[in-house]
């Protein structure tokens, strides 16, 4: 089982309140510090405003884990890539190693946060922050499988705005704009 | 009903979460639901959800197959909002007023989301909440001016000082030049009753002051929709699925509709066409099926476009303008319309086999037109005259006046009639901000009346939505009444009459729940009169733009800090809104501010109650109750399915659409919506083209109401803390500006400095400033825009503003 998330960057229409929600849920008291980001795609000849997004993909080889010098990553069995924040050092090596940059450094902290998938509210039964949120009901969160088989046309990579998928196999589907497809 | 399945399906899978699924399927359990998650969230708290998709996921707990997804080495961690205390409030601003929750732990707000029973989901803004709950910039206590006007130099005062400084401040103002020496003056930063009413009621008791007139969104609105449909305030959210065709006309759901732009993709997804006309290609232009550029101040020359082609092809509706408007009715030689009965304003002629008969005669069957017969020597009809006002406007013609491409005008025409269901978003439109955007109103609300596409599910005008048309709350004070003769200024000139002394000096100025520097046009005069007048008080939660030009500052409770209530015109609730906290500091609410106004100035009397108190009086005879409220925070009193204007039955006294308005001759217009060019306008009266050849409009962005929310730190992290404008390559290559530059926009008025977004997604020929930008942030992109006011309803004329733009040096 992979537990991963779906995006519908072809929906999406940038209120960021997917971003709001994730940090005003996790990080209680943080301003600055998004741990789901909605990147901007401006395309005047496409006449795109497109927008995507993305937080952590949980991806079945995280580079953040396999490069991170203190094991503060840990790979569950449901997929979802957490972090022990009593180990992290905040060296910011899993910044730069992750494709997405989906681990954010806070400064208050000093540490390394990423998305958990809010693993913490799906145990109590309710959804992530952001899936909750999102006014357009543009993300998914589930088992990849079963959301590759709603989304059948959703795709793990964007050429020219995502990482391939073959580096690290993130499990995200992304339902494409086709003005920037 | 689909809908509702996907809901109810979706409670259940939660209830067995909640209730007796062991901790090891837990994690299964939730990915089941997560899967259906764009289907639905929490029990008043979900998005509409799409008709596709979720229908192909998981939908039980027992879905998964893999054996053991309960992890090895996470221990989960317990929830940091356990134990809190739920406490809801309305999202006041002039935005969707969605019902928001905060949860309360040790007297703080730890968590905003969103509230009960909302139509759609609250944004983004509503939840940022938490840190201006919670923020070391708020005002914690009355500030006096300690340097110069805008140095930000101020020192703390008690507010006994304060209070004592203001009531003598008004004293000598009414002593030297009169009540008419103090405006004190609120706008769109809170639409809650008590704030509101708190102020009118202290001005009243003082004898009245100076007011300013002319909303600076939607004058052209009021301008138009009340005279001709009876009343406004309607929107048509709640049908736009049964669209088959959609104009949004110059505004931007995706963001002002921000809860509710999933609807307008469902019905695209079902097959409907909705056309985006704008300079801009905005996300909502960019989401929907064809984005129409038109030149901005030029609307209503397309809207007569349209309307010709219409009536030339025979596609208008005959029956419905015969029956559910004026069109029939007959107007004489001095433009007068005819009247049966001189003792029955209501009494319009109409013409039946070339005899005069009242318009509402039991089986009246009139013509449209009196061309061709013996009546039009003496008479034409309204439709006669509406029609001849459209046709200078072939589609060439629209074409050389608007960019709007002749084929497309009729294109536009012939599926906006043909629907069968057509809408036209016009949600106080940026269109309308121009000298006649009252006529620009006026002209689309005509397409919906000629071609019947009103008063029926999927089609309409939508305006903003209500619940205050359907539901009335009693004033909180009997006010007396104030001398008629107070003066009345254009709220869009206000500084030029303060800087004139016209008609008088204007010695206090006390200003809530609005920020002027940053909103109101022409900033640089903003700025002389702020500083022009003797007394200046701001009352807000933080220092804003204004407040830097303020002699005292009052520091002001935010949402959360003070009990109110809102049935107002942007949503379908009314909401109560809780204290959950106190407000930081020595912060109060305006009730409580006013209160000691007025004792001070002994006219205290009607305000020595509580919040309560004045929310239980308001609810009298409501149908509504104040316990009805305080448990269930958020009603949705809007009836179900309900539609404005309902088979054509309008507000007015005729119950029709009164398209002919003979009160707009005097104001030196026709009667009838007809095209005036905009005199700042590439080719208008102004010449200012020659300096300045640029069109430029205002954008609202996602990150503030106005300029509401602009301050806070995550909203600058999450969107950006600094101003863009966009400009189209062949201007910027002209001017040797690139991407990301920046710039100076200006005029004759000031300087706005932005960065380029230099993209295609803007027309040649117009530059897209962007409206909210705090003076600390580099300053309002009004300190370009027109202050000229409109003849017919004071209209603000921003979006009619000429400049030019060059690289910073």
């Amino acid at each position: 089982m992979a537990l991963g998330f779906f995006t519908n960057n072809k929906d999406c229409y940038g209120c960021k309140t997917c971003s709001m929600a994730c940090m005003t849920t996790r990080l209680s008291g943080q301003t600055e510090t998004f741990l789901r980001k909605v990147e901007v795609i401006l395309d005047g000849q496409a006449q795109a405003q497109s927008f995507l997004s993305l937080a952590c993909n949980h991806c079945d080889e995280p580079a953040c884990m396999a490069n991170c010098p203190v094991g503060a990553y840990t790979k569950l069995d449901n997929g979802v890539v957490v972090q022990n924040h009593e180990l992290c050092i905040g060296c910011k090596t899993c910044i730069s190693a992750c494709p997405y940059s989906a681990p954010v450094f806070d400064e208050a902290s000093t540490s390394t946060y990423k998305c958990d998938m809010c693993i913490d509210r799906l145990e109590r039964g309710d959804l992530p922050a952001c899936v909750e949120a999102c006014p357009g009901a543009n993300i998914e969160q589930g088992d990849i499988e079963a959301l590759a088989k709603a989304h059948p046309d959703a795709v793990r990579e964007v050429a020219g705005l995502t990482a391939s998928a073959n580096e690290t196999k993130p499990n995200v589907l992304i339902a494409v704009d086709p003005k920037i497809a | 009903m689909e809908n509702m399945e996907l809901k109810n399906e979706q409670s259940e899978t939660a209830a067995e979460i909640h209730g007796t699924v062991s901790r090891r399927t837990f994690v299964k359990a939730a990915s089941a639901a997560g899967a259906l998650a764009g289907a639905a969230a929490l029990a008043g708290c979900a998005s509409d959800p799409k008709p596709t998709a979720q229908d192909e996921g998981p939908k039980d707990a027992d879905n998964s197959t893999q054996a053991d997804a309960t992890p090895a080495t996470y221990e989960p961690q317990p929830d940091p909002f356990e134990g809190a205390q739920e406490f809801f409030a309305a999202c006041p601003p002039e935005c969707q007023h969605h019902n928001l929750k905060a949860l309360v732990k040790d007297g703080k707000v730890v968590r905003v989301t969103c509230g009960v029973n909302n139509e759609s989901m609250p944004c983004m803004m509503g939840l940022s909440r938490v840190e201006w709950l919670n923020s070391p910039e708020r005002l914690t206590a009355p500030l006096l001016r300690d340097g110069d006007k805008g140095s930000g130099k101020f020192k703390e005062i008690s507010w006994d000082e304060a209070i004592d400084l203001i009531a003598e401040k008004l004293q000598d103002a009414i002593d030297t030049v009169g009540n008419r020496g103090i405006v004190i003056d609120s706008f769109a930063g809170n639409f809650n009753t008590i704030s509101g009413q708190a102020k009118s009621a202290f001005i009243a008791r003082i004898g009245g002051a100076m007011s300013l007139e002319g909303t600076l969104c939607c004058a052209g609105t009021n301008g138009a929709t009340i005279p001709v449909f009876g009343k406004r305030y309607f929107d048509t959210r709640n049908t736009i699925e049964d669209a088959n065709y959609i104009i949004i006309w110059g505004n931007n759901p995706a963001v002002t509709q921000n809860g509710y732009f999933n609807r307008y993709e469902s019905m695209m997804a079902k097959g409907g066409k909705i056309v985006t006309i704008d300079p801009v290609c905005s996300e909502t232009a960019s989401k929907t099926t064809e984005w129409l550029p038109i030149r901005p101040t030029t609307d209503t020359a397309l809207a007569l476009g349209m309307l010709k082609v219409i009536v030339d092809e025979g596609l208008h509706n005959e029956q419905f303008l015969k029956e559910h408007s004026t069109a029939p009715c007959l107007v004489d030689a001095d433009g007068a319309m005819v009247l049966l009965d001189a003792d029955d304003p209501t009494s319009y002629a109409v013409a039946v086999d070339g005899e005069l008969v009242r318009h509402d005669a039991e089986g009246v069957d009139p013509v449209l037109s009196v061309k061709g017969t013996d009546l039009e020597a003496d008479y034409t009809t309204v439709f006669d005259l509406t029609v001849a006002e459209c046709e200078p406007w072939t589609p060439e013609a629209v074409e050389a006046e608007t960019w709007v491409p002749a084929a497309k005008v009729a294109e536009l025409a012939r599926d906006y009639a043909k629907g069968p269901n057509s809408m036209i978003i016009q949600n106080m439109g940026g269109f309308m901000r121009t000298t006649y955007g009252t006529l620009a109103v006026a002209s689309q609300n005509n397409l919906a009346v000629f071609c019947g596409q009103v008063g029926g599910a999927g089609n309409g005008v939508c305006d903003a939505g209500g619940i205050n048309n359907l539901v009335t709350l009693k004033p909180m004070f009997e006010n007396p009444k104030v001398d008629a003769e107070l003066p009345k200024v254009a709220r869009a000139q206000f500084a030029t009459h303060v800087m004139n002394d016209d008609p008088n000096e204007v010695k206090v100025f006390i200003s809530l729940a609005e920020s002027p520097m940053t909103q109101w046009p022409n900033t640089n005069m903003v700025k002389q009169a702020l500083c022009k007048i003797p007394f200046v008080v701001v009352i807000d939660s933080f220092m804003t733009s204004t407040a830097l030009y303020a002699d005292l500052v009052l520091p002001c409770a935010a949402v959360f800090e003070t009990e109110d209530i809102l049935c107002n015109a942007r949503s379908h609730l009314i909401q109560l809104s809780d204290k959950a906290v106190e407000a930081p500091g020595q912060a109060h609410d305006d009730l409580w501010i006013f209160t000691q106004l007025a004792n001070k100035m002994g006219v205290g009397e009607d305000f020595n109650h509580d919040n309560e108190y004045f929310i239980r009086k308001a609810l009298e005879d409501s149908g509504f109750t104040y316990d009805q409220l305080k448990k269930e925070h958020a009603i949705d009193a809007y009836p179900k399915d309900f539609i404005p204007y309902k088979g054509g039955e309008f507000y007015t006294a005729t119950k029709k659409a009164e398209i002919y308005q003979a009160p707009w001759l005097a104001k030196g217009v026709k009667a009838v919506p007809s095209y005036y060019r905009c005199a700042e306008s590439v080719g208008g009266s102004s010449g200012l083209d020659a300096t300045y050849p640029l069109a430029v409009v205002q954008r609202k962005l996602n990150r503030t109401v106005h300029s509401t929310f602009g301050g806070l730190k995550s909203i600058g992290a999450v969107t950006r803390d600094y101003a863009c404008v966009m400009i189209n390559p062949a201007d910027a290559a002209a001017r040797n500006i690139k991407d990301d530059d920046v710039v100076v926009v200006f005029n004759d008025r000031g300087e706005h400095r932005a960065r380029a977004i230099v993209t295609d997604l803007i027309s040649p020929g117009v530059l897209c400033a962007e409206n909210g930008w705090w003076e600390q942030q580099g300053g309002s992109s009004s300190y370009i825009t027109n202050d000229a006011v409109g003849p017919l309803a004071t209209e603000h004329c921003c979006n009619e503003t000429l400049a030019d733009v060059r690289k910073e040096a």
